[in-house]
């Protein structure tokens, strides 16, 4: 009989076991599943997000009806593609790609949406605040983003021999080879510098916009830059990556939940609160909005476990 | 002539000090405020209009010379501007001038009411003969307390004298279409926007900060100072004037701010 010290030593080890099954998986571009999950019950969120900002613009164009629609569609695809069958992961590339591509449509329709408001681009800071949110739709594009990552990394029990033989063959000029390896670290490291960007951006003049009136507000505006910088040295150097990398992501995602929470409290605190629940989540601090910075931090995370691409 | 011109000032008074509040460019609550700096975010068809405001004064058309003294001494009670630098008066009787000039009406008139020419003809004749019978001098020679008493007895409604005029016209109705002349123009200028912290002109710019009562980018934070109105001023004298019930005005808030 194992004595209660040792079966807690081995509870530990198997805990312990599974993390770092989990963390060479990761490593080896065998979560393919994990990564469509992910895309699929994100894109709920980000789906939600659209479709109540877009219902606030009332769908004055019927392409509003797009991202709401592809969001659903890479929900049940992300499930589906979950289960690891070659339909599902199929279905989820093409639902990634056409999401993507809605997504920069997007972007482009609400850089319209803004030099189309009084003034235009003549002034500048109140049609950003005031007009469609110029970066919100490449946001939108991060499940998808995740989908088509996901769609191309091998199967979790692909034979390892298949590693070996694309070592020997086309490594280093195959990007298809090195995503299903896992070899795509400054990749997703340069996705991230972006990806905060665009976050770091939307949470600035939201901010603004409410005269930053509590302080904790700047936090996201002054975690991007350092994220930002983070991810950047990323791509040329190992040690960021590996040592700082997850750090300042783990910040970030602490910083996102923690305004989440803010957010949450900030409509409920609202005039009637939750008995108006429908209508204080439309016109109170964007609910979602949070969590698409804590992505960020996501990503970088994901960035720092990745391995890299070979030189 | 009143005011300034004849050396007279009726300032307000720092309350601490008891000394007048000197004239200044720009008084309220507001320093540095400056509706004209927005100018940039109107289009150009409001900003041509604002600008021609400022830049410039209508000449009198309307008046003769000795009632355009008379209205301007009216107008100087009405919407006292002593706290005001001379450069930066808001040109009051300029601009109901312009208005009698070109005739620019509401549209409607009460039966009990002349066209609105005859109203100023008929009522600054009025004014004189309530000046005459008050003090025995002209209004613009009263003292600004005669000046002030004179006034609030149209306001009143029960003017000692000039029966025959205000036979033909409501006593009550000509004060009301005065003093909502004088407000009109002297509210119409950038400069009192600045006074009182008034955005101006909106569009196309418009406002961001719709909740929580945040002040815009280029707004400014309200600095108060305590000020009473000037002793020759009737106007902080309390009347209930709704019986007991009545709540009490607010020191400070029956003057020129």
């Amino acid at each position: 009989m194992q004595s209660f010290a040792e079966q807690n030593r081995s509870a530990a080890a198997t805990v312990e076991g599974e993390f770092q099954a989990i963390y060479d998986d990761i490593r080896e571009g065998r979560f393919e599943r994990g990564l469509a999950l992910m895309a699929g019950l994100s894109s709920i969120l980000s789906g939600l997000e659209v479709g109540y900002e877009h219902y606030r613009a009332g769908y004055g164009n019927p392409i509003m009806y797009s991202p709401v629609l592809l969001s659903g569609v890479l929900t049940g695809v992300g499930i589906w593609a979950s289960f690891g069958g070659k339909a599902g992961r199929k279905a989820l590339r093409i639902t990634s790609a056409i999401t993507l591509l809605d997504s920069v449509t997007g972007f482009c329709f609400h850089i319209r949406g803004i030099q189309r408001k009084p003034g235009g681009w003549r002034i500048p800071i109140v049609n950003i605040v005031m007009g469609p949110p110029i970066f919100a739709p490449l946001l939108f594009g991060t499940s998808a983003y995740l989908g088509l990552l996901g769609s191309y990394m091998r199967r979790g029990d692909a034979p390892e021999s298949d590693n070996i033989a694309a070592r020997q063959g086309a490594i280093g000029t195959n990007w298809k080879q090195e995503l299903r390896e896992g070899r795509f670290q400054k990749h997703v490291a340069a996705v991230t510098v972006f990806w905060s960007f665009f976050s770091g951006f939307e949470a600035c003049y939201s901010h603004y916009k409410n005269n930053f009136k509590y302080k904790v507000q700047w936090t996201p505006v002054l975690l991007t830059p350092v994220l930002m910088a983070t991810a950047a040295a990323s791509i040329p150097s190992r040690t960021v990556a590996k040592k700082i990398l997850p750090a300042v992501s783990i910040v970030t995602i602490a910083n996102g939940s923690i305004g989440f929470y803010y957010h949450a409290r900030g409509i409920v605190r609202r005039p009637g609160g939750l008995k108006k629940w429908i209508y204080n989540v439309m016109y109170g601090p964007p609910i979602f909005a949070p969590l698409l910075f804590a992505a960020c931090g996501t990503l970088g995370l994901l960035a720092s476990i990745l391995r890299r691409e070979p030189k | 002539m009143n005011g300034a011109s004849t050396g007279r000032k009726s300032l307000p008074i720092d309350p601490n000090t008891h000394e007048p509040l000197p004239p200044v460019r720009q008084p309220g609550y507001y320093p540095g405020y400056g509706t004209l700096a927005q100018q940039t975010f109107w289009d150009a068809k409001t900003r041509s209009v604002i600008l021609h405001r400022v830049n410039h004064t209508p000449p009198i058309r309307f008046f003769d010379s000795e009632q355009a003294a008379l209205m301007k001494a009216v107008c100087d009670r009405i919407i006292p501007q002593d706290d005001r630098d001379p450069a930066y008066r808001i040109p009051i009787v300029n601009y109901i001038d312009e208005r009698l000039h070109e005739d620019k009406i509401d549209g409607f008139r009460y039966e009990n009411m002349p066209a609105d020419r005859d109203v100023y003809r008929l009522g600054l004749q009025a004014i004189d003969m309530l000046a005459q019978d008050r003090g025995g001098l002209r209004f613009v020679n009263l003292d600004a307390r005669r000046q002030d008493e004179v006034l609030k007895s149209i306001h009143d409604g029960n003017a000692p004298a000039a029966q025959e005029i205000w036979n033909h016209m409501s006593i009550q109705r000509f004060w009301k279409g005065l003093v909502s002349d004088c407000a009109s123009a002297y509210y119409s200028h950038p400069w009192a926007w600045d006074e009182i912290g008034f955005g101006g002109p909106a569009y196309p710019r418009g406002y961001m900060r719709l909740e929580g009562g945040e002040p815009e980018p280029w707004e400014v934070d309200e600095v108060r100072y305590e000020w009473q109105a000037p002793p020759d001023s009737l106007s902080d004298v309390y009347e209930p004037a709704g019986g007991d019930s009545e709540q009490k005005g607010h020191p400070g808030q029956g003057g020129t701010h």
